[in-house]
């Protein structure tokens, strides 16, 4: 059937999660709302089931008659291709059946509508072809056109039961809406002239204008007072049924409650004054969208096909007083509720219906002889007081959302802490028999699962109240004798029931996703106060009466409802998505949801430990931590000279001891100029001062003439500083030292790698005056230190006290590998001496020839100057190595505890 | 009373404001960290003033030959130029000026980073295995080290997204060298840190230790 469906080069729309509109299959894009289309599900035509590869085809060779009826486009009333079912589908049956392409005679009647049009002959805005029927003018988002009427009531009469809306019919694309596709007036008029009235249909009010003239052409008049034949039967043709009977009166006047076209199309005389009421106010956005929501749920009704529906034995003579569509229903032995599924918002109404003295006749009989609803199996029965549960299940009765129902639904939807599965007993149903037809049953239960796991996620904030352990936070899906759910797997609550449900293979009670709108998602129709129409023991199916009280249920609704309200009331514009208000409400209303997020509290005895632990741990914590260590260890060596870790004669080290016979190297070169550059800055101070100390004392030591410079601005101050100490005429290093005749304070430098590059050719370009006096650098009046020095080949040595990484790559990019470049050593604190590794490995041959890193370098280098006599005061040195060394300790033990409680923490989540 | 003695009681002061950071964000923090900013912008611009402007101003008005009196005005004029960055930032006279600037900067870089990291790089990887099995096998970790860690950024795969299972090994091998150097930055990072804790907490115990 999807070959033939295809090989007729039928379009199928695709349906718009967000509204509900069709579209082009091309499209992307929502031509109606914008929504994006990807994954959007493609409508199937009613009596064509779009399934996958891996389905087992369960479709007749031969199409059926309602089928080929149903795979009928909708021409318009065109002389050559008539709008009556029986002459569509005479058409398509002959195409499907590999027929002549020779078209059917027409009947008379089309003879007669042919003569009676004349003049009034819609003109088509795209004319049909011969093999291509000519489009519908009505959009598909109308929930009934004049063309939609006549093919459900044709369905009808063969057993099967129209779409809920004729968006899952077969359009063709210029059935789509676009903007080419306005439409025709005449039938924009025949639509307002009949009893829908505006409120009801959206796409009519608004396709048309408001002072449109209502009137039906007198070629239609006609037509109808001719009659059409009937629908959907090819033989009738051949009977000579002149006049299609479905013309006769606009609407269909009894063809049940099943449809929801139909429902909403009947006449307004026809209908109770509350269903006149209810399709007065009706929202027909809300209708549209949920229409659009519960999209999946639609193909799975309409694609049921007919011919799934056809009776397998002769039916038995139907009660006289009830329509053929119900008798045949009830001969078939498929429940009513497979056909059009009723939601439970509709139960809650069809109490109040039935007790309405304005319900039809046929109905209030029906729920009279019903037998009583009381299941048997029920663990608890309530009493039963009425027969209105089966009334509502056996007639089907016209359902229509009213805003009000829709409200009190959300109202009691939303606190309700437990899900009723809508699972009804056997015995309460009027025509459903354990030999219900299997598939048709699956695609009940999947309908019934996608609904019910939309109200679990509505309700889901809900069932954290803990006031219904039991709450079904999945919805036991009822099972059929050979389904995947047995017993054991429904909670103990609906173990009964479903098992009964199961063993009877009875049919459920779903949700009418044609109808109900996404707000009705009460599986408690007695929920709410005021729905007084719900037998008690419909109220007591699921319900634990020790864990929830109805008066606790009831105040749990008031709280949530006025919530919802207010939430439906700012969403004015655009209705909320399926379950979003009751999730939101709920989760507002819940008192335990402010506490949900709340920190962890250790209360009593363990709070206290456990707050301090975990403030230990702490990043702030372990550095207090450390500091008080670390004070304590200084105490200890103040107080009482103890220096545990001190190493006093610190392990060779190869650079370090470079970096010392390169200096002392210069000792047969008496007055060799040596430059020192201080790229430090007060962060690095700990390090690089006691190494400066040092170097300046090792200089002073071999009598080198020595120069500072200085990359960093804080640099030249900490110069100054050193140099004046380490000269002082008391320090053995540097004796009879003098600024300017001895060393010189260069200063700072401005411009990185500009300056270095720069003093490598000439240093006066850069400085021309010393840091401390402004004194000319060069010249006649030059400074003694700096004689015969004019850049910085001159010197003899380099000595780079570094403190940043950048500034040690600058020397070593912009002077080190310029030639004749003296030979440099380098002075770094530790945490630069991995960076700068690679730097001295390469160089070492050639421009560096140590590195100092650290003060435990210092220290060993201080330890070399020892040899030489010159016994700095190590006892800072010392005094900082022994509390890093308790901190380095402190430092590698909080490591370890941090990873095994790790580990811990690990193996724990894993067991 | 001695300005020294002074100074250090204010350097005292400080250090415990900056410490109080400890227990928590606090005024006295905030405080020493404004103040430790403000003094080292003004001491910045005293030292920019004194060690480099001034300089070059006096270079400049001695008696030079006039193409040195020439180009020093010059290159006061760009820095002029510089301050319309302030009124408009798309002046075109800044913009020229940075120009210059960025050019010539990455000219030098350029040329120094060539020859000062890339070659020198290069030639630092090219290690024999003559020596002793020490060397070898020190040489052999950098060569591997090398290889994977530049494997690592070996980013090219096959048109279905996946790589080859030898460039993931290779990848895997390079993330944890490159993760073993990154551990030791860190630890060594955290000495020099410890070092400066430790000097400021013998600073404040026995402030006169900074005094030799």
């Amino acid at each position: 059937m999807a070959e033939d469906y295809r090989e007729e080069e039928i379009i199928v729309p695709l349906r718009c999660p967000n509204c509900g509109g069709l579209n082009p299959p091309e499209n992307k894009v929502c031509q109606l709302c914008g929504f994006r289309l990807v994954g959007a599900t493609p409508v199937s035509p009613p009596g064509v089931e779009m399934r996958s590869g891996s389905e087992p085809p369960d479709v007749p060779a031969t199409p059926s008659p309602a089928i080929v009826e149903s795979l009928a486009p909708v021409p318009p009333p065109d002389v050559s291709r008539p709008s009556t079912p029986s002459a569509r589908g005479s058409g398509l049956a002959a195409r499907l059946g590999g027929a002549s392409s020779a078209a059917p005679p027409p009947a008379e009647w089309l003879g007669d509508l042919r003569r009676n049009i004349g003049g009034d002959a819609p003109t088509l805005i795209n004319p049909p072809t011969a093999s291509q029927p000519a489009p519908p003018p009505e959009p598909a988002r109308s929930a009934s056109g004049l063309w939609a009427a006549p093919t459900a009531q044709g369905d009808e009469q063969l057993g099967y039961v129209a779409p809920p809306t004729p968006t899952i019919s077969p359009y063709r694309r210029d059935d789509l809406p676009g903007p080419t596709n306005k439409p025709v007036d005449w039938l924009a008029s025949l639509r307002a002239s009949s009893s829908l009235s505006p409120e009801t249909e959206p796409d009519a009010a608004a396709d048309q204008p408001e002072d449109a003239p209502i009137a039906i052409p007198d070629w239609l008049r006609n037509l109808r007072a001719s009659g059409a034949p009937a629908a959907g039967v090819a033989a009738e043709e051949d009977e000579g049924v002149d006049a299609p009977p479905w013309l006769t009166d606009e609407v269909a006047p009894d063809t049940g409650p099943l449809d929801r076209a139909e429902s909403v199309t009947a006449p307004a005389k026809d209908l109770p004054p509350w269903l006149r009421d209810g399709t007065d106010t009706l929202d027909p956005s809300r209708v549209d969208q949920f229409a659009a929501t519960q999209n999946a749920a639609e193909g799975q009704v309409a694609s049921i096909p007919p011919w799934k529906q056809q009776p397998p034995e002769p039916a038995p003579p139907a009660r006289p007083d009830f329509s053929d569509w119900f008798t045949n229903r009830a001969a078939t032995n498929v429940a009513p509720a497979e056909q059009a599924l009723p939601s439970t918002t509709t139960i809650a109404r069809s109490g109040s219906f039935l007790e309405d003295s304005d319900a039809p006749a046929w109905l209030r009989e029906v729920a009279a002889a019903a037998p009583p609803p009381m299941p048997q199996a029920m663990s608890d029965p309530p009493p039963t007081p009425a027969a209105e549960p089966l009334a509502v299940e056996e007639g089907q009765s016209p359902e229509v959302a009213e805003p009000d129902a829709v409200d009190e639904a959300i109202a009691s939807a939303a606190p309700s802490a437990r899900l009723q599965p809508p699972v009804s007993d056997g015995e309460t149903e009027v025509g459903v028999a354990p030999e219900a037809d299997e598939a048709a049953t699956d695609q009940a239960d999947e309908l019934v699962n996608d609904q019910a796991e939309a109200e679990v996620d509505a309700i889901a904030p809900q069932t954290d109240t803990g006031s219904a352990p039991e709450a079904a936070t999945t919805i036991p899906r009822p099972t059929t004798s050979g389904g995947l759910v047995s017993g054991e797997d429904l909670p103990p609550w609906l173990r009964v029931v479903g098992g009964e449900s199961a063993a009877s293979g009875a049919t459920l009670t779903v949700a009418d996703t044609t109808v109900a709108p996404p707000t009705t998602t009460s599986f408690f129709p007695g929920d709410t106060a005021e729905d007084t129409t719900v037998p008690d023991w419909l109220r007591g199916i699921g319900r634990d009466p020790q864990d929830v009280t109805p008066a606790s249920a009831e105040a749990l609704t008031a709280s949530v409802a006025e919530p919802v309200q207010r939430i439906q009331r700012v969403m004015s514009v655009r209705q909320p998505r399926p379950g979003a208000a009751e999730a939101l409400a709920a989760l507002v209303a819940t008192p335990s949801a402010s506490t949900r997020t709340a920190p962890l509290e250790l209360k009593g005895e363990h709070n206290v430990p456990a707050s301090l632990m975990r403030w230990l741990l702490s990043e702030r914590g372990i550095y207090l931590l450390t500091a008080l260590v670390m004070i304590a260890v200084v105490l200890a060596d103040r107080v009482w000279g103890v220096q545990p870790l001190v190493v006093t004669s610190p392990p060779p080290n190869a650079q370090v001891d470079s970096f010392y016979k390169t200096i002392n190297n210069l000792e047969t070169q008496p007055g060799a100029p040596v430059l020192v550059a201080y790229d430090w800055d007060a962060n690095r101070q700990a390090e690089m001062e006691p190494l400066a100390r040092a170097v300046t004392c090792h200089l002073g030591a071999i009598k080198a003439r020595f120069a500072t410079v200085s990359l960093a601005p804080t640099g030249p101050a900490f110069a100054q500083r050193i140099a004046e100490a380490t000269v002082d005429r008391t320090n053995p290093c540097t004796s009879r030292y003098q600024y300017g005749s001895d060393y010189v304070n260069l200063g700072y430098s401005a411009g990185g790698d500009f300056a270095l590059r720069s003093m490598v050719g000439n240093i006066a370009t850069v400085f021309s005056t010393d840091y401390v006096n402004g004194r000319p650098l060069f010249g006649a009046g030059g400074v003694a230190a700096l004689k015969n020095v004019n850049r910085l080949s001159d010197f003899k040595l380099i000595i780079v006290l570094e403190g940043d990484e950048s500034t040690a790559r600058s020397w070593i990019e912009q002077v080190a590998s310029q030639p004749n470049t003296p030979p440099l050593l380098l002075g770094e604190p530790a945490a630069l001496d991995p960076s700068l590794q690679p730097y001295l490995t390469i160089a070492a041959p050639t421009r560096f020839f140590g590195k100092v890193a650290g003060l435990s370098d210092v220290a060993r280098y201080q330890y070399d100057l020892t040899s030489k006599g010159l016994n700095m005061a190590r006892t800072d040195l010392y005094f900082s190595l022994n509390t890093l060394s308790f901190a380095a300790l402190l430092v590698a033990l909080l490591i370890i505890i941090g990873n095994i409680v790790f580990i811990a923490r690990l193996v724990n989540r894993r067991k | 009373m001695d300005l020294s003695l002074i100074g250090t009681i204010i350097a005292v002061i400080l250090t415990l404001m900056v410490y109080s950071y400890l227990i928590g964000d606090n005024p006295l923090y905030r405080l020493a960290q404004n103040i430790f900013v403000g003094v080292s912008i003004g001491y910045i611009t005293l030292v920019v003033i004194y060690n480099v402007i001034v300089p070059f101003v006096g270079r400049t008005l001695q008696d030079r030959p006039w193409l040195e009196r020439v180009l020093p005005l010059l290159a006061l004029l760009l820095g002029v130029l510089l301050w319309f960055k302030a009124a408009r930032p798309r002046n075109v006279f800044s913009n020229a000026v940075l120009a210059i600037i960025v050019t010539t900067g990455a000219a030098l870089g350029l040329g120094g980073t060539l020859v000062g990291t890339l070659l020198p790089q290069m030639q630092a990887t090219m290690l024999t295995f003559s020596s002793d099995i020490g060397s070898i096998i020190g040489n052999l970790v950098i060569i591997v080290g090398v290889i994977v860690s530049l494997g690592y950024f070996y980013f090219t795969a096959k048109p279905d997204g996946t790589r080859t299972m030898t460039a993931g090994y290779v990848a895997t091998a390079g993330r944890w060298f490159m993760m073993v150097a990154f551990g030791t930055l860190f630890g060594f990072a955290v000495t020099s840190f410890f070092a400066l804790l430790a000097d400021r907490i013998k600073f404040l115990i026995s402030p006169g230790s900074l005094l030799l």
